[in-house]
């Protein structure tokens, strides 16, 4: 992923993890290799507590005021999906596998 | 409007409707629902009316932001997406709204109102143990027909001052999808 979309992924997750205590883990979702990126940030959401049934992505618009000049999509999981998930290293959506990349960590701040 | 793709949602090959734009009219719905719900308070309208747009409001809501990740067709017809999408768009216009994020109480209890929401349409009756909705009359525990606008929905406070967080979310989401 090139650095300038990372670091607005970085962004992205920091804001969340603010805004969310039982945000567990944020993943950066990658295209696999032989796939076009587009113009989208997708992350992955580990929240302790979350009652998604599905791995759908819930999508946003770009918000260039608040440094997020890209589309956004989260896909919330709950923690004890996560080993499974990784252990299949991707997640689909809508037909497409999205490989579970670097984890963005908690900057001390936002903690 | 951005053209996000211009992703068919049926065939795959033909210039049908875009996904983004199928969105912004479901963002455009779901104000027109919240408007709706304004005209029916002011004129004095039985809860269970106010309660059904509240929960077209935000059924579109939710559907507008997992349409153009997932496709028109993988979300059109389905109902019980308001308690798990709903939290996830509160914590994120929170975090975008600097200075004015929501409160840890008011992201639980959006997260409390949202399962509420869901379980007013009539589709989403948790394996017919929660029959109780605000569109159709139904059969209670005791076997007595229940009519929405006769019952007065007691776990469900409308008048609390998290309704109005949670129309004013409504509102910053669907009008993220209007403007594209």
């Amino acid at each position: 992923m090139p650095s300038q979309k990372m670091r607005v992924a970085h962004r992205l997750a920091q804001f969340h993890f603010k805004a969310e205590p039982n945000l567990q883990a944020v993943f950066v979702l990658e295209p696999n290799d032989n796939d076009v990126d587009d113009e989208t940030v997708r992350l992955l959401e580990v929240v302790d507590g979350s009652v998604a049934r599905d791995t759908f992505a819930i999508g946003f618009a770009p918000n260039p005021s608040a440094g997020i000049p890209y589309r956004s999509v989260v896909v919330e999981v709950s923690p004890h999906e996560l080993p499974e998930l990784r252990d299949r290293g991707f997640v689909k959506i809508r037909g497409r596998e999205w490989k579970i990349g670097e984890e963005l960590v908690r900057d001390a701040v936002a903690a | 409007m951005e053209d996000w793709g211009r992703t068919c949602s049926g065939c795959g090959g033909c210039l049908m409707a875009t996904d983004a734009e199928w969105a912004s009219a479901f963002a455009a719905q779901a104000l027109s629902d919240l408007e709706a719900r304004e005209i029916l308070l002011d004129g004095g309208a039985d809860k269970c009316h106010r309660l059904h747009f509240f929960q077209m409001a935000a059924e579109k809501v939710c559907k507008a932001h997992l349409m153009t990740e997932n496709g028109y067709n993988a979300v059109r017809k389905a109902h019980s997406y308001v308690e798990t999408v709903l939290p996830v768009i509160a914590r994120h216009f929170s975090s975008m709204a600097q200075g004015s994020e929501y409160q840890t109480w008011q992201l639980k209890a959006i997260g409390k109102f949202a399962r509420d929401i869901e379980l007013l349409a009539p589709a989403c009756n948790e394996g017919e143990t929660r029959p109780d909705n605000s569109e159709y009359p139904w059969l209670d525990a005791a076997d007595v027909v229940q009519t929405p606008c006769r019952y007065k929905f007691g776990h469900i406070d409308d008048g609390e001052r998290v309704i109005v967080t949670i129309i004013q979310l409504l509102r910053t989401a669907a009008k993220e999808y209007v403007k594209q």
